[in-house]
């Protein structure tokens, strides 16, 4: 199952990863602050659209690096490796 | 190789200095004859990076944000003159409280760069020769007060472009019509309190930095002027102003007014000629009756045209520094090495300026919205190196015409002129390559040119000097390396 | 990363290429402001601040600004990189190419005509047909970016350098530091020009119609536009994963948000929102501080070639530069809105 952390003084709280998960039941719910809180973790299919439509690059997928498909191109990662 | 050198003995020469201690780079080029005698001296601006093409066809409401990036040393000056020009071209009028906002964005601005110019391209020049690498870091040793007082100073007027423009360097808060919001009443208050705190700072400043440039007198005295005229904006009331106001062309000798034009709209195109040369990538600048013979129409724009053209800074302590110059120097002020002198004596009138305009808090209305996308505008304001002039043309928003004199390309054939003036006749052939860069230096630098405005570039050479075997027509056939210099 | 051996002082050098100065002044307050640095590093080369013309032939650190305009930029950019052993691109021109990209907009040739009214300055440099990224042409260790670099970002990373430790990257967007509130788009329509001061100023640009590129822009520079009322245009250069990643795009990313702002689909519907977004505002407006970036033109389903395919297509804008060009020799007055001389 992977680990899905929002870090939360990024968070725009536009729910935009509530309203996209493609997962059957909706991984994220709006929780009681206005944040979204991470509420059925093990229905994610790994999609990452959640990350495409965030605006703020505020969700945070642990295994992101073994579970994606579409890796960075490996000589543009190695050249922003240092962007500041 | 002996060939080529046996030919360099019947060849004119040139001789290529790169200034250093200026924003950006620039040549200046000495040609001589075959005996060394110096016949033409020219300024040459290396690259350019097209903003007056870039934006065609994009929103002319962005250019106030986009025309900052011309020069990162006055890019508030850029911004003010892009929302004064663009205004026009949508056919808004700012209201007057939109104006104090934007005033100050360039006061601000001016502060920064009148100090920043002093300290870190002035004064070094006076330090002993002795001294290696000559910098601001080598004067914070000799006078570390000074050069503190200088820092803060400089990042004062950095704040206040911050506060009122939105960001410190490349500005944002002008849109055409007004401002965009107000600054928050918090940090003008705490700006308000700093500039109570460094008052004493602008005093030593002032002091100390006048102090060693009168002291001076001598160095300054020995480059003459060579430019013909020099143009300043001066407000309605004959005072300093850096934003509104009239144009004025004076005479280079005596001051006297030659022409006087309005700072929006065309008109300065029916006094202002500007043309293209071979060798350099400013556009020189001469007045429209010289075009003929331009150099004989050079201007020199800067803190001394406008000490000359002002009446009063409207501070006394300003007024006073000014009075102190003129005992020094007589009036009219003509000396190119005196505008590093007048760029300390605004710096104390715009710092009691701005210090009095944070006392008085910011009304409405901030802005009146535009009432047309096609239209034309140009406007005529005050840059810390001198007048600058921005012009477009709108069609449905969009700019379909930009056209940009900064100050250092009006100044360029000014530049030209005085350096003339010190080094025709001279045998450069007698001089030490060091002893040419150091006049050469001390002439371009008065000028504070910001080769930004029109030009950047670097250096390939890691030589200071080129000398280039040139035909009759000046057309290089062969650079010649000179002999390692001491050290490297 | 690179390492230096540790030294008490290491050699510093700046070599601005086609920029603004901008950056240097950051450089140089930065340097100013903070006493440990200027006894870490010893400044050997830099015009705007020390009397030496020559480049060292070896510098432990070197900055460059700027972008690469011409080919005594490239010779420059060339013999720096041979001779430093830390590189940093400094600021979005050099990162990204910065504004001076936008002058790939139109063909160099027809540019110089309408500027200068020749097509070649013949005793100057020589001007490079497009413009180019530093970071396009040679390896860099590391990226400075943003237009200028705010001074503490410099700070930080000289004295990283300095004590061998790693910097902070930035992986978050604009949005991360700008306090407006972003809400759900009701109506898919966007306004053309910037805000006045009557806008919203806590609710987010995107919500209220205007386009804000703070959504596709690295962070750091803690949103001082949208704070003061001005919409983000990406000064920062695009958040790293749209650069590295060669799906992605500046407009479809921003497209996917916009459209899952709205309600809609950011898959299927991304279409839909790209053709919206292109018939309000010009492809180039998107790609205001990356046009030169090669990393931007090289994307498959990226939008930047065909943004200046188009612009250097345009018979109006082509017709505009012509009249330029007479104006620039002389010949005729500056064209007056609506064609024509006036
Ligand atoms: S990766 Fe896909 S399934 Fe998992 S949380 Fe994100 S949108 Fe939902
Ligand atoms: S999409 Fe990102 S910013 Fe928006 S609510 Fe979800 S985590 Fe927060
Ligand atoms: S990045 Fe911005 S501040 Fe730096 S040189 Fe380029 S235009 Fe100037
Ligand atoms: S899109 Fe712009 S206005 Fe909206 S939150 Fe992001 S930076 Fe702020
Ligand atoms: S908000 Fe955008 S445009 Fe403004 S400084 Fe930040 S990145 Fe640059």
């Amino acid at each position: 199952m992977v680990k899905i952390r929002i870090i939360q003084d990024r968070c725009k709280q536009c729910m935009n990863c509530v309203r996209v998960c493609t997962a059957f039941d909706g991984v994220y719910e709006e929780g009681p602050d206005g944040y979204p809180v991470v509420a059925r973790p093990e229905e994610c299919v790994q999609c990452l659209i959640c990350h495409a439509v965030c605006p703020s690059n505020a969700i945070v997928h642990e295994d992101y690096h073994e579970t994606v498909i579409i890796n960075p191109d490996e000589k543009l990662a190695e050249r922003y490796r240092n962007y500041i | 190789m002996a060939h080529g050198e046996e030919k360099t003995e019947t060849r004119r020469r040139i001789k290529k200095l790169l200034m250093t201690l200026i924003e950006g780079h620039a040549f200046v080029v000495l040609k001589t004859s075959p005996g060394g005698t110096v016949e033409d001296v020219l300024y040459e601006g290396v690259d350019t990076r097209m903003f007056e093409t870039m934006w065609l066809g994009m929103s002319v409401d962005e250019l106030p944000r986009v025309t900052p990036m011309i020069c990162g040393v006055c890019s508030a000056t850029h911004h003010v003159a892009s929302v004064k020009a663009a205004d026009q071209a949508r056919g808004a009028e700012a209201p007057p409280e939109a104006w104090r906002i934007r005033r100050m964005i360039n006061m601000g601005i001016h502060l920064n760069n009148q100090v920043l110019h002093p300290l870190v391209f002035g004064l070094p020049d006076f330090l002993p020769p002795s001294v290696e690498k000559r910098s601001m870091f080598a004067l914070a040793q000799r006078e570390p007060e000074l050069v503190k007082a200088g820092v803060a100073l400089m990042e004062l007027g950095h704040r206040v472009v911050e506060v009122y423009g939105g960001r410190d360097i490349h500005p944002i808060n002008g849109i055409p019509g007004g401002v965009a919001r107000k600054p928050p009443r918090e940090e003008v208050e705490k700006l308000r309190e700093r500039f109570e705190k460094h008052r004493g700072d602008m005093e030593l400043f002032a002091k100390k930095a006048l102090d060693i440039m009168f002291s001076g007198k001598e160095k300054i005295d020995s480059y003459p002027p060579g430019y013909t005229y020099m143009m300043s904006l001066v407000g309605d009331d004959g005072g300093y102003d850096i934003v509104n106001g009239r144009v004025r062309i004076m005479d280079g000798r005596t001051a006297a007014v030659e022409a006087e034009f309005s700072d929006r709209g065309r008109d300065y195109l029916n006094y202002l000629h500007e043309y293209t040369v071979p060798y350099s990538y400013i556009r020189m600048v001469t007045t429209k009756w010289r075009a003929k013979n331009p150099r004989e129409g050079t201007i020199h724009v800067s803190a001394l045209a406008r000490a000359n053209a002002v009446k009063t800074y409207h501070v006394e302590w300003a007024d006073e520094l000014r009075d102190r110059a003129a005992e020094e120097f007589g009036r009219p002020f003509r000396h190119p090495l005196l505008s590093t002198v007048f760029r300390v004596v605004e710096s104390a009138a715009l710092y009691e300026l701005i210090a009095r305009e944070l006392e008085r808090p910011i009304g409405d209305p901030i802005y009146s919205p535009p009432s047309r996308d096609t239209g034309e505008g140009a406007a005529v304001i005050e840059a810390p190196r001198g007048t600058l002039i921005h012009h477009y043309v709108a069609e449905e928003g969009k700019a379909t015409f930009i056209n940009i004199i900064t100050p250092t390309a009006i100044n360029a054939a000014a530049i030209e002129a005085d350096l003339r003036a010190y080094f025709m006749g001279l045998n450069v052939a007698e001089m030490s390559d060091d002893e040419v860069y150091a006049h050469a230096a001390a002439v371009v630098r008065s000028y504070d040119p910001c080769m930004a405005c029109a030009t950047h570039a670097a250096t390939r050479d890691r030589v200071a000097l080129r000398i280039v075997v040139a035909d009759e027509n000046w057309k290089p056939l062969r650079v010649l390396k000179p002999p390692r210099p001491r050290g490297w | 990363m690179p390492r230096l051996e540790p030294k008490d002082r290491y050699t510093l050098a700046l070599v601005p290429l086609s920029g603004c100065g901008g950056c240097e002044v950051q450089a140089l307050r930065a340097l100013a402001l903070a006493p440990d640095l200027q006894k870490r590093y010893e400044v050997v080369y830099w015009p705007l601040v020390v009397e030496e013309t020559r480049l060292p032939d070896e510098v432990d650190v070197a900055l460059v600004e700027g972008l690469v305009r011409t080919r005594e930029n490239l010779e420059a950019l060339r013999e720096i990189r041979r001779r430093a052993r830390v590189l940093i691109a400094l600021g979005s021109c050099a990162a990204w190419g910065g504004i001076g990209g936008n002058a790939d907009s139109f063909n160099h040739r027809l540019s110089m005509r309408a500027i200068y009214g020749v097509e070649r300055i013949e005793e100057s440099a020589e001007i490079l047909p497009r413009t180019f990224a530093v970071t396009d042409l040679v390896p860099v260790d590391y990226v400075i970016s943003r237009c200028p670099p705010p001074v503490e970002h410099i700070m930080l990373t000289l004295r990283a350098i300095a004590e061998g430790k790693p910097v902070k990257t930035a992986d978050s967007t604009v949005c991360s530091q700008c306090p407006r509130k972003m809400k759900p788009i009701e109506k898919l329509e966007f306004k053309p020009g910037l805000p006045g001061p009557d806008a919203d100023p806590e609710t987010c640009f995107l919500s209220q119609g205007y386009l804000c590129l703070g959504s596709v822009t690295t962070m750091g520079c803690g949103a001082p536009c949208t704070r003061h009322g001005i919409p983000c245009f990406g000064c920062g250069g695009p958040h790293h994963e749209i650069a590295e990643r060669r799906d992605m795009d500046i407009i479809t990313a921003l497209a996917r948000k916009i459209a899952t702002l709205a309600g809609l689909d950011p898959v299927k519907d991304l279409d839909r929102v790209v053709k919206k977004l292109l018939e309000v505002y010009n492809p180039r407006r998107f790609y205001v501080f990356t046009f030169a970036s090669q990393v931007l033109r090289g994307k498959p389903h990226g939008f930047a070639v065909k943004a200046l395919v188009e612009s250097r297509r345009d018979p109006v804008l082509r017709k505009r530069l012509e009249e330029r060009a007479r104006f620039a020799r002389g010949e005729a007055p500056p064209p007056s809105p609506g064609g024509g001389e006036a």
